[in-house]
């Protein structure tokens, strides 16, 4: 991207590029203090976090103190916080955990007020208000702070930027041009439209769907906390979600059992043109040891939205926090205080050896460098998350979510109607909400 | 036409009898096959690219490499510990299970005693249950 | 003091191993089961609630009545095709000949392949993009080209079925082969001198002979098919919807996706039953002898 396009970028979307602000770094103490002593972190598998893991060296050589990283796959993340919220281990003395699974663990962190007081660090000048509440207590809306947001997510559309450049298509605005696009391609290439991803997967169908059910104006639940996602506008929103399959035909016939991994090797393979996305999935589709696309191949863009309203996303946050059973919690503070330092963030980004593109801290996300390298992706992440509702975060989460994705499962095999599985879902939730 | 078959009093080798072990054959085959496919196929998947595990075109022509054996014994999947792990956890099992058995079948099969229909019922009993019901308490132990 | 009796010795290093390691956490999820434990709302076992857990698991859980029936598919047809599938795998390898004894030694292999693994390969071999087994099955049987195996309650359930055979098939045929072996050879020949046909000689000399084997294996793979868990995960997670949720399935679900802990405790201790029964008819058979 050059100079120029970035600039207009920037003056479109209502950023100005600034230098990361002194006060939102925190400074570590001098002398070495708690050298000598390890430190284990329990992470999700990222590569993001693998090049954190690069730099260990650097914080040892500044501190004294051991990092050691462990990791756990995704899908088997949860089970292994639960166990450590039962057992109440020391063994690791920071745990990554994700937004929604906040709620129903939050005995396992200490809340770190006291201390970003100390260290001076002003975690909302650092971090977009959709990404912090992940780390608040009482649903998001606590005063105690659980940790640092370090990974965390928007939703873009990639798409094939060759196949729509040959055929002369711009990249979709809204959810109804997305459908004619998609039928455009498939009738003018032997591509399919758009790769959706219904499977039934750790919740992954739902992430697109509430783009749909939020654009609609209905919500998952009530301000009194009864599922109102069954109502008119909801029934709509999942009845124009799923007819992306079922009635317009725009997705690959794959996409009633696909789940994310699938819908985007699809793209990878260049069997479908687009797919509505988390952004870290860029670096799957550029790799030539995941893809079969080269990097001009690859185009991104806003997810689409409901007409007349702005492009948002459904957010995705992980945060690293301190175990309230580590008996190591300063030199634990040193590390976090160290690594979420916005220079550390930024030196991955521009690392030309990774293609990560994972940035949680605003300086980072209007920052000028980092743009000009992703061509923007940054700047359309920071606008839509000035927007984004953020995910919805109460203790019965796991359920609901487990619920609903089972009925769209259900739904996208076409043997039942969009209002019976909603209506019958919503009555699971009452239940589980007792 | 199986040349080491052993003759069957009564086998007249007539084309009904000869058909019949045609299929027999056929069917075997079709056995051999449906183990052995699936097999081969997890154990080539392990020498492909990311790329072309998903691809059906590269299904059998493909590029083979060695990476993916090199990675996973590197941080973080680490699998040489958890292959001594598992070495460490089987060999503990059976060498505690296979006396102890030993010793309580030679009990059961041996003596009569009080109770000991019961006590092989509560034995056996142990097996059938399903690993969910036992394993919670294991976690919650710990 | 009495001498105490060889078997006491004999016996007692087994009983105080399952006394601890399995009777005890028995014994302990059966209490569990009376109480509530939500692990997203406390870290400690919760009240006492008497016999709720079951009232509700029984009478106003729909989810639970979709389990019961996908076990009842899932069981009734998983055991009728394994064992019958063994049965005919046993009977035309009992020849001996180069071709079975090599096939014999292939039997154990998918025995011992971990369930998880040949639930993840068949997901593979399913996609709709890339997979084998959806191409060739497509190009055999042209009504399936174009349908979605996981995206199908049928086809999904037969794709977890399938999966479950050809994990125990194998080993149940080497099971039943044993079998036939300690048949004497002296009752089928002499029936073939007699003039039976093939059929014949299985319906009226074999099959009867066998009948004590096949009920082992039944009774044994109805204990196995109740508590598969790991091949159903891995293959359609339960899906699409719940269609292929079986009864071990919705504990685990309860348990670690739910954090219902007591509740799930019931569930398991239902399936517990289920299996109790299973158990009764096997040991009837073994003290049969």
């Amino acid at each position: 991207m050059q100079r120029r396009e970035l600039i207009q970028l920037m003056a479109a979307s209502g950023f100005i590029p600034m230098r990361s602000q002194a006060q939102t770094t925190g400074a570590l103490k001098p002398g070495k203090p708690y050298a000598g002593t390890t430190i284990n972190v329990l992470s999700v598998v990222a590569p993001q976090f693998s090049a954190h893991e690069a730099k260990l060296a650097e914080f040892e050589a500044l501190t004294g103190i051991k990092v050691k990283y462990q990791y756990v796959p995704f899908p088997s993340m949860r089970e292994k916080l639960t166990a450590e919220l039962v057992a109440k281990t020391d063994q690791y003395d920071v745990l990554s955990a994700m937004d929604v699974w906040g709620p129903s663990l939050y005995n396992l962190f200490d809340p770190i007020n006291d201390r970003l007081a100390e260290k001076k660090i002003d975690m909302t000048a650092r971090y977009p208000h959709a990404h912090l509440r992940a780390a608040r207590d009482q649903n998001g809306t606590g005063k105690n702070i659980l940790g640092f947001p370090i990974r965390g997510h928007v939703q873009l559309m990639f798409y094939r930027k060759d196949i729509f450049a040959k055929l002369g298509l711009k990249p979709p605005e809204t959810w109804q041009q997305m459908i004619e696009v998609g039928q455009q391609i498939q009738s003018k290439s032997d591509l399919s439209g758009v790769a959706m991803y219904y499977g039934k997967t750790a919740g992954q169908n739902l992430m697109i769907w509430f783009n749909y059910l939020w654009g609609m104006g209905s919500d998952l639940l009530d301000a009194k906390g009864q599922p109102m996602f069954n109502n008119a506008q909801g029934v709509a929103a999942t009845q124009a979600y799923v007819d992306v399959l079922l009635k317009h035909k725009a997705a690959p016939a794959g996409s009633a059992s696909f789940n994310e991994a699938d819908a985007v090797n699809s793209v990878a393979q260049g069997k479908s043109a687009m797919v509505p996305v988390w952004w870290w999935r860029y670096s799957g589709l550029v790799d030539p040891k995941t893809s079969t696309l080269k990097p001009d191949q690859v185009g991104f863009a806003p997810l689409p939205s409901m007409p007349g309203k702005e492009a948002t996303t459904y957010t995705n946050t992980w945060f690293y926090g301190i175990n309230k059973s580590s008996k190591r919690k300063d030199a634990t503070m040193e590390y976090l205080t160290w690594l979420t330092n916005p220079e550390v963030e930024k030196s991955v980004l521009l690392d030309r050896k990774l293609n990560e593109v994972v940035a949680v801290q605003t300086p980072n996300l209007i920052d000028g460098d980092v743009n000009l390298r992703f061509g923007g992706m940054h700047l359309f992440g920071a606008q839509a998350l000035k927007g984004a509702k953020g995910t919805p975060l109460f203790a019965q989460w796991p359920q609901v979510s487990d619920i609903l994705e089972a009925s769209i499962s259900e739904i996208i095999t076409g043997k039942i109607d969009v209002k019976s599985a909603l209506d019958a879902a919503a009555s699971r939730v009452k239940r589980a909400m007792r | 036409m199986t040349s080491t078959s052993i003759p069957i009093p009564g086998y007249q080798p007539t084309l009904e009898n000869r058909l019949w072990t045609f299929v027999q054959q056929a069917l075997i085959l079709l056995l051999i096959s449906s183990i052995i496919l699936p097999i081969f196929w997890m154990t080539i998947t392990a020498f492909k690219w990311p790329r072309d595990v998903y691809s059906l075109n590269s299904a059998i022509w493909f590029e083979p490499t060695l990476t993916n054996m090199v990675t996973v014994f590197q941080h973080p999947w680490n699998l040489g510990n958890k292959i001594l792990n598992s070495i460490a956890v089987a060999s503990g099992a059976v060498a505690l299970a296979i006396p102890m058995a030993t010793l309580a079948a030679y009990a059961f099969s041996r003596y009569e005693f009080r109770l000991k229909k019961t006590i092989f019922l509560t034995v056996i009993a142990s097996h059938v249950f399903p690993g969910a019901v036992v394993v919670l308490h294991y976690f919650l132990m710990i | 003091m009495k001498r105490i009796p060889a078997y006491v010795w004999l016996l007692a290093p087994a009983l105080l191993f399952v006394a601890a390691m399995a009777l005890f956490p028995l014994l302990y999820s059966l209490v569990l089961s009376f109480r509530e434990w939500k692990l997203a709302q406390s870290d400690v076992p919760g009240q006492w609630v008497g016999l709720d857990n079951y009232w509700y698991l029984l009478t106003d859980d729909p989810e639970l009545m979709e389990s019961l029936w996908a076990t009842l598919i899932f069981v009734g047809f998983d055991v009728a095709l394994t064992v019958l599938a063994a049965l005919c795998a046993a009977l035309l390898l009992q020849k001996p000949s180069r071709m079975s004894t090599f096939t014999r030694i292939l039997l154990i292999l998918p025995f011992v392949m971990s369930p998880a693994l040949i639930g993840i390969s068949f997901r593979f071999f399913l996609n709709p993009e890339f997979g084998i087994l959806q191409f060739l099955l497509s190009l055999v049987i042209p009504a399936l080209d174009g349908r979605i195996w996981l995206a199908d309650r049928w086809l999904s359930m037969t794709a977890v079925i399938t999966s479950d055979i050809w994990h125990w098939a194998p080993y149940m045929t080497l099971v039943i082969l044993g079998g036939l072996a300690s048949i004497p050879k002296e009752t089928q020949e002499a029936a073939q001198i007699d003039g039976a046909s093939h059929w014949q000689v299985f319906k009226d000399v074999t099959f009867p002979q066998l009948k004590p084997v096949l009920g082992i294996v039944l009774v044994l793979k109805t204990v196995f098919a109740l508590k598969a868990f790991d091949t159903i995960f891995t293959l359609s997670n339960g899906g699409p919807g719940t269609s292929t949720q079986t009864l071990a399935y919705f504990v685990y679900h309860t348990a670690f996706h739910y954090y219902d802990l007591g509740y799930a405790a019931a569930a398991a201790y239902l399936l517990t039953a289920l299996l109790m029964i299973c158990s009764f008819f096997y040991l009837r058979l073994i003290f049969k002898k």
